[in-house]
């Protein structure tokens, strides 16, 4: 099959086998390519090899502290959302070795170790991993240092978005402006419309990769379905906040009312939310953990039994440890009240200071996977006098 | 989608230069400088810091320990350390002699502003082991006398014995700096002044729109300081701290030397106290 | 509380101990009454002075906070002490952190007023600024004794105590 040339901002549709094929390319072009499976009970990126491995045919159910799958005929492809895991492992990992010492006759050499950087093509990310990754190139690729392993690992990443259909019960990515509609730094956007797909080009990676596959010229009525999907779901989305009664049994659905949002949680540090919180909050560090921005990290050595071989490595650490704001005279913040104060005033206030946007995109996953269903939109509102909504909030 | 971005000087920001040390100089009880050079004479060449920055001095095994240069900036020959004796990795380097090889990364942070207060009067005002950060702009000031105006350094240890660099003193008198000493408990032979560093305040007029007060210390020692300054109408965009968090990677990667807004590595450790005020008082934060 | 009832209190505190009665009243006239529960924060280092208190029962203790070292206990106040001299002597922020340790009750004056009040008598200010001249004094005295157990055995004697041997 001859290829055929997809320029940038082009529309095309295509069905399930051109969805396998571009699977097939994505491979063939050397990408390992991962995409939604259902493990452990949960959505998760695992290496996707056939399209019969997506989740078609489950819903998750997400609310404070739970996360279910469901089985549902009606669900298409992508009809989940969010899963605890983002974008964020795969740029910035869990450990990484930054540099390595060999003792040799009494003196160390040091060398980088070669980065860990293969190229890696995603199927799957939504609006708001999009602006998380956007956020977390600011934190490694955009001050006065560029962390060489983010950045190789960066630019070997290959985009396959997905427009959201469906909001979990924990999104406020209308909130916070970072969704539902993607709208750029991918290199194919897909929309799921009745089993097939419409196809956006955003790159001319992306459309290199698209040439390999049978697509059809979109028509001009298939692309206002597409735009129609996400313009409901924004709609279903803001309607939220004015919402009186939710479903008998149904979870609250989450927004974030940001106005004024900075001054609020910076003038308000001696709230007595904080203790109120800190009261339910373990400090299991969770939240930072599924959290697609947070970037905090440890660096430590990790020496072999001779003591001459060490290795300097760096791990994911959260600002809710007592050893993460430290001084000679000790910790700084010693309470889980000053912790949690911490995280949010940094994750929606001095992040703004510090790199021009919110470090929250509304994912939802922080008030998913909270052991005690803490919801950060209903802290921001207690501190803002705010009355919580109708339905029940809290455990 | 690729993201192609722009080399920065340093290749990999990451990795520690090789470096010997050449001096040692027992100072006070558990803290002496070390003075060091780098292996590779490309790197020493290119190397160049401001007052009041840092390095990470990092020994194999045990990490790092961010450590304020101490040295005169114009002085190209070696770069000197003042280490007080706290944690695993300053106890590793206090076991070090002459000769032995040191890792260095850097040099990190924000400096003493003494281009930007040409023409002012200066006070020093510092405490214990925060007089070593200081020392670079006292020799900066001094290297350009006629540049300033009054130069004051009023300088305070716990006691006699701790008072760092007292054989410099004389010199420093020498070049026009006024110093004042005061320890918080004296000794059999010590005849000067008994009392915190901010009660020196009382012993000088001061012009509020020509004087800057560059400060380090124990964080309380520099709020009262601060406070003085404050008080004798000096404006807080004109009074200097230097602020003091364990760090990790020095680069504003790690999110642990973060105050407020500010990562101290990298917005710091050097502050303007109209920046630092909101949030270097709030408890717990 | 009633303006008498108060008055009556107000006349029973140590600081304000042989106040003429119509300054006390003029005092009652801008007072409140306040209860804290244990823990309770008066004040924190930093804040706007705008207020002093006089402490009817409970007790109050003074901190300073550092990072990393957290809030050290330098001083407690105790019943019929003053409470927040800084905002009476013209500094415009605290100078420490003021704790209840346990239930408390504090008499709350609007320094600005206190001020007011000493300026349209300056008979009444002088009285004012004399108990706290004294106040502070005492505890000024006490800070050098709690200064020199603190250091205790650090502290050598001056050289002519040295004893000859």
């Amino acid at each position: 099959m001859a290829a055929k040339h997809a320029p940038v901002g082009s529309f095309m549709t295509i069905g399930t086998k051109q969805l396998q094929a571009l699977v097939n390319a994505l491979w063939a072009a050397g990408y390992r390519t991962i995409g939604p499976r259902i493990m452990d009970s949960a959505i998760v990126y695992g290496d996707l090899e056939s399209v019969d491995q997506l989740p078609a045919g489950y819903l998750d159910r997400q609310d404070g502290g739970s996360y279910r799958l469901e089985k549902d005929e009606s669900a298409g492809y992508f009809d989940h959302v969010v899963g605890p895991q983002s974008l964020k492992g795969f740029l910035f990992p869990p450990r990484e070795t930054l540099l390595e010492s060999v003792r040799k006759n009494g003196t160390w050499q040091m060398t980088a170790p070669e980065v860990d950087a293969k190229p890696l093509a995603v199927i799957g990310v939504r609006s708001c991993d999009l602006h998380a990754l956007a956020i977390q190139d600011k934190v490694f690729l955009g001050g006065p240092y560029v962390d060489p392993g983010y950045k190789a690992r960066r630019e070997k990443l290959f985009l396959v978005a997905v427009n959201c259909r469906r909001a979990a019960a924990t999104c406020f990515c209308h909130s916070m402006k970072t969704g539902p509609a993607v709208s750029g730094g991918f290199d194919l956007a897909l929309t799921e419309l009745n089993r097939h797909f419409l196809v956006e080009v955003g790159s001319a990676r992306g459309g290199e990769i698209l040439a390999e596959v049978e697509w059809s010229p979109a028509t001009s009525q298939q692309v206002e379905a597409a735009r129609v999907v996400s313009t409901l779901l924004e709609a279903e989305l803001q309607g939220r906040a004015s919402k009186v009664n939710s479903e008998a049994g149904a979870p609250r659905e989450r927004f974030l009312d940001t106005t004024n949002i900075h001054d609020l949680l910076l003038g308000n540090l001696e709230h007595p939310r904080w203790d109120e919180v800190a009261e339910r909050c373990l400090a299991c560090a969770n939240c930072t953990m599924v959290c697609p921005t947070c970037f905090c990290a440890s660096v430590e050595d990790v020496s072999d039994l001779s003591g001459d071989n060490v290795q300097r490595e760096r791990a994911w650490d959260s600002c809710f440890t007592a050893e993460h704001s430290t001084m000679n005279t000790g910790t700084v913040r010693k309470t889980t009240a000053s912790r949690y104060r911490q995280w949010l005033t940094h994750k929606l206030a001095t992040w703004h200071d510090q790199f021009g946007t919110s470090g929250c995109v509304g994912c939802g996953r922080c008030i998913t996977w909270c052991p005690v269903a803490i919801d950060l939109t209903e802290e921001v509102a207690a501190i803002r006098g705010a009355k919580p909504q109708a339905a029940e909030v809290g455990l | 989608m690729t993201l192609m971005v722009e080399q920065t000087r340093v290749a990999n920001p990451w990795v520690a230069q090789s470096a010997r040390i050449v001096g040692i100089r027992a100072e006070v009880p558990s803290v002496a400088t070390y003075d060091l050079v780098f292996d590779d004479p490309g790197v020493a060449a290119g190397y160049r810091f401001a007052p009041g920055q840092f390095n990470m001095l990092y020994e194999p095994g045990f990490g790092e320990s961010a450590i304020s240069i101490s040295s005169d900036p114009s002085q190209r020959e070696f770069l000197s350390h003042t280490i007080r004796v706290a944690g695993n990795v300053t106890q590793a380097i206090a076991r070090k002699q002459v000769g032995e090889q040191i890792a260095v990364r850097g040099p990190f942070g924000s400096s003493w502003p003494t281009d930007a207060c040409r023409g002012q009067d200066i006070v020093f005002a510092c405490g214990g082991i925060g007089l070593a950060p200081l020392r670079p702009a006292i020799y900066e000031v001094m290297n350009h006398r006629g540049d300033y105006g009054r130069v004051i350094l009023l300088y305070g240890a716990r006691t006699p014995s701790g008072l760092l660099y007292t054989w410099e003193y004389d010199a420093w008198r020498a070049k026009d700096i006024d110093i004042e000493v005061t320890v918080d408990i004296g000794e059999a032979d010590w005849k000067g002044h008994v009392g915190v560093v901010p009660q020196l305040f009382y012993q000088h007029r001061l012009q509020a729109d020509r004087t800057t007060v560059l400060s380090c210390g124990p964080e309380i020692m520099m709020r009262f300081v601060a406070f003085e300054a404050l008080a004798r109408k000096i404006r807080p965009e004109n009074i200097f701290v230097s602020m003091e968090r364990n760090m990790s990677c020095a680069m504003g990667f790690c999110g642990h030397c973060q105050i407020g807004p500010y990562f101290v590595c990298k917005d710091g450790p050097v502050f303007d106290y109209r920046r630092a005020e909101p949030f270097f008082n709030v408890e717990d934060f | 509380m009633s303006r008498n009832v108060l008055t009556q209190t107000l006349e029973k505190i140590q600081f304000l101990h042989d106040m003429p009665p119509e300054y006390v009243e003029r005092i009652a006239d801008i007072a409140h009454v306040l209860d804290f529960d244990e823990y309770d924060v008066v004040f924190r280092e930093g804040a706007p002075a705008e207020n002093m208190y006089l402490i009817l029962n409970g007790s109050v203790s003074l901190e300073v906070c550092a990072a990393g070292a957290g809030c050290k206990q330098i001083l407690t106040l105790g019943p019929g002490e003053l409470l927040g001299w800084s905002s009476l002597l013209g500094q415009s922020r605290y100078t420490a952190k003021a704790r209840t340790p346990q239930a408390a009750c504090l008499v709350q004056i609007n320094v600005a007023q206190l001020l007011k009040l000493c300026d349209q008598d300056p008979r009444f200010g002088y009285d004012l600024m004399r108990r706290t001249a004294l106040a502070l004094a005492k505890r000024l005295s006490a800070t050098r004794i709690q200064l020199v157990n603190v250091y205790g055995d650090a502290m050598p004697a001056s050289s002519q105590d040295v004893e000859a041997n």
